[in-house]
């Protein structure tokens, strides 16, 4: 999305262009808050939390999330659950395959630094942002459904911040 | 479906010398054994009328910093009793015969003791790695003694 | 008094006649501005169908559907409009460029391409081909070709397997579907979708009280063409990784999207035409009975997708050969015999 990176410098020149240029950017940046489809992925316990927040009783489809099975249509990846030395390249690549813009929320203690298994483990990769970057930090073994929608709804509130001119990808991830 | 006492008696009868009464807790009949005569003492036990156990549920590893001992826990579905086994092998370069031939189910479990703790099954079908990532290259980790890619030890408590 | 909407077309028509243009321009602007009305019709329909099936899907488990875009959700299919619009369009590096790109265009355009012979109201339909019947089904064939072509040029498994599942099962439902509208042929001894309309003008008229097991094997036959459930294997594959969806983002995935959606309210409408008696009702305009009948077997095929598990490809397909292909041609020989 090069051309519109380069909108509000554009629209900065005209009178009232600015209006146009911030306008802009809150409507992009609320359709893709309000519209992010998670991947199904998840690994260990997490991942039956992030199953249930989907389900009935706390739902997130009324957020506007659901799951995509295909990396190349998902926007956020819950990573929900423990990684080891083995699935960190998967991980990985999962990352990769997705389209931009692209979010990660590691969710529960393991993705965040290893969790319960910092601690005398040969096979636990200490933390996912070790190999992708990561959006929002969701401690907890596992977070409960509240603090998961907690979570997403922060990741929200961090889409409404984004700046148009930050389109282009070397600053995202 | 045999007792304790009976099960032990008929392992004692039929190996004499290789197998002997070991005492772990009150409810668990235990047997440890000649690491030699593994693979014939599955057989017995797995054809015997009276005993007919061959349901394996695990085997387990552990470094007890002198050997590395094997502990196969076995038990019947049709009498319901159960059995637990205890052999030594060495800790460096130990080998033992395999028992996948006789319960097809030790398979994996034989493979994954080999990973971790470098014990060699000795006629095993397939001793491959597949529990490790592709590009370990540290020796095996379940030792009481290995450290290696970013390994930190729990800190002692009150330190 | 009944609001119709083919009277004001009949005055900007007349309007545009009399400009004194040349004639083939004022058949250029009338062309334009039919697909133009179809088009944006198929926009709305689209916007409202992607909403409604969340909404229902979430009422149907028990939970509410999107509920925080707009009062209750409604803006929730724009935001995803512009989300798919905003994202990247990952081509990868090993697939066949052309036939990658042409496979959701032709699925969307195939699909959009049947609109033009639906009777949407009393006099109000974009053209009345008196193969009607025939063209739609010709048309919506090259679906099961742009698949094929997404499965295929996506170099990728599972995408392959989808795909081919896909087409075999489109392929297969379309005999069922095909001998069921038959019936409803053979009593209107005619192709052209107005003609048929107008044959069930009295409600006892109607072809799904004349011919119910028709309409039942055209309602399952038409689920399993559009790839919904119990009849999802290549789209539900999905959900297990695969399908011929695998490699699409963005704007690409967004015409498949849409395209499903289209094909969806396509099959609900021809079964309104054939079965329901098009738009023939009391008090209401005839394109709101229309729209609502459509709607209501919209709500019905939805209603399948979240009630039926999945069946089986090997299940499905000896479904549809084995017990719907015999039904339909029973259907077809009574409905030879009564309506001679």
């Amino acid at each position: 999305m090069g051309i519109i990176s380069r909108v509000p410098v554009i629209a900065e020149k005209i009178p009232g262009g600015a209006i146009v240029a911030t306008s802009l950017e809150k409507v992009l940046n609320i359709s893709r808050a309000s519209s992010m489809w998670y991947l199904l992925f998840g690994t260990a316990c997490c991942a039956i939390e992030m199953m249930c927040t989907g389900a009935s009783r706390y739902d997130f489809d009324r957020f506007g999330m659901f799951f995509r099975a295909s990396p190349r249509q998902a926007d956020l990846m819950f990573v929900a659950g423990t990684i080891t030395y083995k699935m960190a390249p998967r991980v990985k690549r999962l990352y990769e395959q997705m389209a931009e813009p692209r979010y990660v929320i590691a969710m529960g203690g393991c993705a965040c630094n290893g969790g319960p298994f910092y601690y005398d483990s040969y096979a636990v990769l200490k933390g996912v942002d070790l190999i992708i970057p990561v959006d929002v930090y969701l401690p907890g073994c596992p977070p409960r459904p509240e603090s998961l929608m907690e979570a997403c709804i922060k990741l929200q509130e961090k889409i409404m911040h984004e700046k148009l001119q930050e389109w282009s990808s070397d600053k995202r991830g | 479906m045999a007792d304790s006492g009976t099960i032990i008696r008929l392992l004692v009868e039929k190996f004499p010398s290789q197998v002997e009464a070991i005492e772990l807790n009150p409810k668990q009949t235990a047997v440890q054994i000649d690491p030699k005569i593994v693979a014939a003492f599955f057989e017995f036990i797995k054809t015997h009328p009276d005993l007919k156990m061959a349901y394996l549920s695990s085997i387990s590893g552990v470094d007890m910093t002198t050997n590395i001992d094997i502990v196969y826990f076995i038990s019947s579905i049709e009498y319901k009793h159960k059995l637990t086994v205890r052999t030594k092998v060495d800790r460096l370069g130990g080998k033992i015969d395999t028992i996948s031939t006789v319960i097809k189910g030790a398979d994996w479990f034989e493979r994954e003791i080999w990973e971790l703790f470098g014990v060699e099954f000795v006629g095993h079908p397939n001793l491959t790695q597949f529990l490790l990532p592709d590009d370990w290259d540290e020796g095996p980790p379940m030792l009481r003694d290995w450290t290696g890619r970013n390994f930190v030890k729990m800190p002692e408590i009150g330190g | 008094m009944r609001l119709e909407l083919s009277p004001l077309l009949k005055i900007i028509g007349d309007w545009i006649s009399s400009l004194g243009l040349p004639t083939w321009l004022v058949d250029l602007i009338e062309m334009c501005g039919a697909a133009a009305m179809v088009m944006g019709m198929a926009f709305l329909i689209i916007l409202f169908l992607v909403w409604w099936e969340r909404k229902l899907s979430g009422h149907f488990q028990q939970r509410l559907g999107p509920m925080r875009t707009g009062w209750h959700g409604w803006l929730q299919t724009i935001a995803d409009g512009i989300k798919l619009f905003q994202k990247e369009d990952i081509i990868p590096k090993t697939v066949d460029r052309k036939v990658f790109y042409w496979a959701p265009v032709i699925c969307f355009a195939s699909s959009f391409a049947a609109f033009a012979c639906l009777p949407w109201g009393k006099n109000l339909w974009p053209t009345d081909l008196n193969i009607g019947i025939l063209y739609i089904f010709a048309i919506t064939t090259f679906v099961v070709i742009s698949l094929l072509m997404a499965g295929w040029s996506s170099n990728n498994k599972y995408a392959l397997l989808g795909g081919m599942r896909s087409a075999a099962q489109i392929v297969s439902y379309e005999v069922p579907l095909t001998l069921s509208v038959l019936g409803v042929i053979v009593a209107t001894q005619s192709l052209s979708m107005v003609a048929i309309v107008g044959a069930q003008e009295k409600v006892y008229n109607w072809f799904i009280f004349r011919q119910p097991l028709g309409f039942l094997i055209y309602l399952i036959a038409a689920t399993a063409e559009t790839n919904r459930a119990p009849f999802d294997i290549p789209e539900a594959e999905q959900e297990l990784v695969a399908g011929f969806n695998i490699e699409y983002s963005g704007m690409k995935f967004a015409m498949f999207f849409m395209a499903e959606f289209l094909n969806l309210f396509l099959v609900s409408a021809v079964a309104v035409t054939l079965f329901l008696g098009g738009w023939h009702g009391p008090f209401l305009p005839s394109w709101l009975w229309f729209l609502l009948k459509a709607f209501f077997i919209v709500f019905v095929i939805i209603w399948f997708k979240w009630t039926y598990p999945r069946l089986r490809v090997d299940q499905l397909m000896e479904f549809c050969w084995k017990f719907l292909l015999p039904l339909a041609f029973l259907n077809l020989i009574v409905a030879g015999f009564l309506f001679r």
